[in-house]
């Protein structure tokens, strides 16, 4: 019997219209999810493809830990190539929402779409019973129609992941959409699109086999009574209540006794107290609405909801009526960006009901836009980039006349969420020449080099991290050199919390400092805003960062909530447990894990990523061609230097110095940063060693 | 038994026949005291909304309320875990996954206003009624459908069902389902383990004892 894993692929051809499935099994030394996905984009898709070839690859792939039950396991990982930093490398896209369960269910542990329909269609995944289905008529369909019209004609269980107007037009911020907001970014979307793939039906009625499923339930209990916290796993209340040491007006748990669901279904249901060990009660921990939109949206707040297996319920659903007079799906969820970067495009907005509702309903009604038309908003950038344009002025100079008067500028005066609505279905449609906003930063700056001066690549309000175009997510606010190492071992935002789940926790930061100088030696951990130059410490403390998010990324967990670092008991000295995981894969293998071979297997992954950068970069100089930073976490805050006491603004020999400190850690050669044959060979990844060293790219 | 015991198991039989008698299959149509609301955890409104359904079990009343439902789907998980050793939702002995979506009269042109997630977010699982008079107990060819002598769940015995599907099929609700795996039937028995794994309490069992109290 085959446990966790289902030990099955399905490969879809939309070529050729092959369906085939194939042992799994060959690639458990890489975990599943991330893992799994970069080793078969490495393993069959050739250096140098561009997204929108028919000889690139969407691999949507889950891990031995999905639809465990474990808490926050229901994630799916999509690797493919990205539109839309340089070079096009491979990318991860973290997508929730039930694809990754059905999938399990259905029995398989990925999803290989490969070659080009020659006209649109989705595949319908019904357990064994796999098709390749017309979708002529759900072309040009929102993502919530698209979902609708299949369910009717598949049936209403059916969980539907498609791409709305962004994704068929191949905007290269596209993404893909399941269960009605569930996102899968990174712009996936886009390259279905290029394939003529509309969406994937999946219904799964098999099971997931567990060795010990008694050790399952009983970590399953541990976890979500005595180690969660709350969203980000912030593990300390926002108010102070009596049972609790701490709290902090920062954390996400907001839930409190007279903090409600102000629209739940017959009336108001208050969050109230939910402390550690009340397992029945931990869902009501994050408001999550109250947190992103502000008091402002209690009355409007239905309940939250999230992944499945997920009980923190980082979701926050909010019906608005009033929004449905004017079109927009009033009925919606979402959690952090989507929630509040788009009211960023204008300056006033329209209040609806009462005074200072306005930027509540303008961040709905355009992250419903965004929902429908499968639009990514990249972390914020793309948001960020129309606002840069509009108030530099840019706008003007790059729109022909006729097209700049197009826009509804009475709206943007009336603070209308209309105005950003008519630009997102601009982009979305690719029409006019305000749709090269949608082609992401760099492109943007490639396209506008000129004009642009290499201003908007640097400018603190874009918060692009990388030159080669993506965004910060959690930085240098992070544990200052921390974060902003982690920053640049991907190929897109790194989507990684370990580091500001720590820093964000809520703890006071002595306690903080404590567990984590620890776990890795003293100095890992500075006072926020008063940071010292580089340590070994803070370097070993980053490498833990991406390795745990590698693991969950591939495991699958939620790494926006674990790994379980602190806890919120006061009686465990607020100390976390880090092997859960690794008891987690041994009660579903029946195979003894620790946390160490665990990490191990995650950091293979990483290894092969890193790899596969200097395969695609074709250099061995990874620390000027992949690990630049842009100026503006060197320039913020011009009064003050680095180092001194209220500010994160980092200092450029001390970054250099940390990437030297950081590539010792990971195995890398200390001056390039590439993976050297040693560190390879490690891994096991030989052949991987062998086919740099014949490229000589070694270093 | 001691006389205590015996005591306590008297009172619980007790209740529950008391409150059956007041409010036949559960608790539509009753009027219900503030001490009660506080114990179910919801409004006079909501029961009489039917927002709020129950099942009279031998352990407590099972309230599933709809408004606190977050979705997780948790409760067919660990159903599953606890009693098929497996993870299982499609054999779970509560359904929410199915209604999920476009709730329970499936998809329709107006699913914007209906329940589910691509309506008003209104959704809570589907339960096992442990009806008076079970259909599936009366459907079953084999008899294999038996009231537990000690908890008085209508339960399947495993060595006496054949998988033929007479008990889905008859259930108005289709909660018992065979596992295709096994060819057996499986149905709630009261084990608890959806409720103890409720992170909202959207699921709960509210001790007889409790609301004989509040009656």
């Amino acid at each position: 019997m085959t446990y966790g894993w289902t030990g099955k692929l399905l490969r879809v051809n939309l070529s050729t219209g092959s369906i085939t499935t194939e042992d799994s099994s060959k690639y458990n030394d890489y975990i599943g999810g991330a893992g799994l996905g970069d080793r078969i984009i490495y393993d069959e898709v050739p250096v140098g493809t561009k997204p929108y070839d028919e000889a690139n690859k969407l691999i949507y792939a889950v891990g031995p830990n999905t639809g465990t039950s474990a808490p926050c396991s229901g994630r799916t990982t999509i690797t493919s190539l990205s539109t839309y930093t340089k070079d096009n490398m491979v990318v991860n896209a973290h997508m929730g929402g039930e694809f990754a369960v059905q999938l399990k269910y259905a029995g398989y542990d990925a999803l290989i779409v490969e070659g080009k329909a020659s006209s649109p269609v989705y595949i319908k995944v019904d357990n064994d019973n796999v098709s390749i289905e017309d979708a002529s008529d759900l072309w040009g369909k929102t993502t919530r129609e698209t979902s609708k019209l299949i369910c009717e004609k598949e049936g209403q269980g059916f969980c539907v992941t498609s791409i709305g107007l962004a994704g068929e037009n191949m905007v290269n911020l596209a993404c893909m959409i399941n269960a009605a907001n569930h996102c899968g970014g990174a712009g996936t979307g886009a390259v279905m699109g290029s394939k003529n793939l509309k969406a994937i039906a999946l219904y799964g009625s098999g099971s997931v086999k567990v060795s010990n499923p008694a050790k399952i339930l009983e970590l399953n209990k541990h976890v979500i009574s005595d180690l969660m916290g709350s969203n980000n796993n912030h593990v300390v209340p926002s108010t102070e209540r009596p049972w609790a040491e701490y709290s902090n007006p920062s954390s996400r748990w907001t839930g409190r006794p007279g903090l409600t669901w102000g629209a739940a279904e017959g009336g108001a249901v208050d969050t109230g107290d939910a402390p550690p060990g009340e397992l029945n009660k931990f869902g009501y921990r994050c408001q999550k609405a109250y947190m992103d939109f502000g008091p402002v949206s209690e009355k409007y707040t239905v309940k939250m909801t999230g992944c499945t297996s997920c009980p923190v319920r980082c979701s926050s659903v909010v019906y608005l009526p009033e929004l449905e007079k004017e079109g927009y799906t009033s009925a919606v969820s979402n959690t952090c960006m989507p929630n509040f970067m788009w009211s960023k495009i204008v300056k006033n907005y329209k209040d609806y009901v009462e005074p200072e509702d306005g930027r509540f309903y303008f961040n709905v009604a355009c992250m419903s836009t965004a929902d429908d038309l499968g639009l990514w908003d990249n972390y914020g950038e793309l948001p960020n980039t129309i606002a840069y344009f509009i108030n530099n002025g840019l706008l003007e100079k790059i729109l022909p006349a006729d097209e700049f008067n197009s826009l509804k500028w009475d709206l943007y005066e009336a603070g209308d969420a209309g105005f950003v609505k008519d630009i997102m279905y601009r982009i979305s449609k690719k029409e006019g020449v305000i749709s090269t906003l949608g082609e992401g930063a760099y492109f943007v700056n490639e396209r506008y080099k000129k004009l642009l001066g290499g201003k908007y690549l640097n400018a603190h309000e874009m918060s692009v991290w990388s030159p080669l175009g993506w965004s910060k997510h959690h930085g240098n606010e992070a544990a200052a050199q921390v974060g902003a190492l982690i920053n640049n071992v991907y190929n897109r935002d790194c989507m990684c919390h370990t580091i500001v789940n720590i820093t964000g926790s809520g703890l006071p930061y002595e306690v903080q400092k404590g567990i984590i100088d620890g776990l890795f030696g003293e100095g890992a951990l500075d006072k926020p805003k008063a940071y010292t130059p580089v340590n070994q410490a803070k370097a070993k403390f980053a490498k833990f960062g991406v390795v745990k998010q590698s693991l969950h990324d591939s495991f699958t967990l939620c790494n926006w909530v674990w790994p379980m670092t602190f806890s919120p008991r006061k009686d465990r000295d607020y100390k976390g447990d880090l092997t859960i995981e690794s008891q987690y894969m041994s009660a579903i293998t029946g195979e003894k894990w620790t946390e160490e071979s665990l990490d191990f297997a995650a950091e293979r992954v990483i290894q092969l990523q890193r790899a596969m950068q200097v395969l695609w970069m074709n250099t061995v100089d990874m620390r000027n061609a992949h690990d630049k930073i842009t100026d503006w976490p060197f320039d913020m805050e011009p009064d003050f230097k680095p180092f001194e006491e209220g500010t994160i603004k980092l200092d450029r020999e001390d970054m250099i110095k940390a990437y030297t400190l950081f590539y010792k850690e990971m195995g890398w050669d200390e001056k390039t940063g590439a993976p050297t044959r040693e560190t390879l060979e490690k891994f096991g990844l030989n052949d991987v060693a062998e086919k740099l060293a014949s490229l000589n790219l070694l270093p | 038994m001691s006389e205590e015991k015996k005591k306590g198991v008297f009172d619980k039989e007790y209740s529950r026949r008391q409150f059956l008698k007041i409010s036949g299959k559960g608790l539509a149509g009753v009027t219900m005291t503030a001490t009660m609301l506080s114990l179910i955890g919801c409004s006079q409104q909501d029961i009489d909304d039917g927002l709020v359904d129950s099942v009279a079990l031998p352990k407590g009343l099972l309230v599933a309320n709809r408004a606190k439902c977050v979705g997780c789907q948790r409760c067919e998980t660990n159903c599953t875990l606890a009693n098929d050793g497996k993870v299982m939702p499609f054999i779970a002995r509560l359904n929410l996954r199915d209604n999920f979506y476009f709730g329970e009269p499936g998809v329709t042109e107006d699913y914007k206003h209906g329940d589910g997630i691509y309506g008003l977010w209104n959704f809570g699982p589907k339960t096992c009624r442990q009806c008076k008079e079970p259909a599936c107990l009366k459907a079953c060819p084999k008899g294999a459908i038996i009231a537990d002598p000690n908890t008085g769940a209508r339960v399947v015995q495993s060595d006496k069902c054949i998988g033929c599907g007479a008990c889905t099929a008859a259930c108005p609700w289709h909660i018992p389902v065979v596992d295709p795996e096994t060819k057996k039937s499986t149905k709630c028995i009261t084990c608890g383990a959806c409720v103890q794994g409720c992170p909202t309490g959207a699921l709960s069992i509210i001790d007889w004892k409790d609301l004989a109290e509040a009656l």
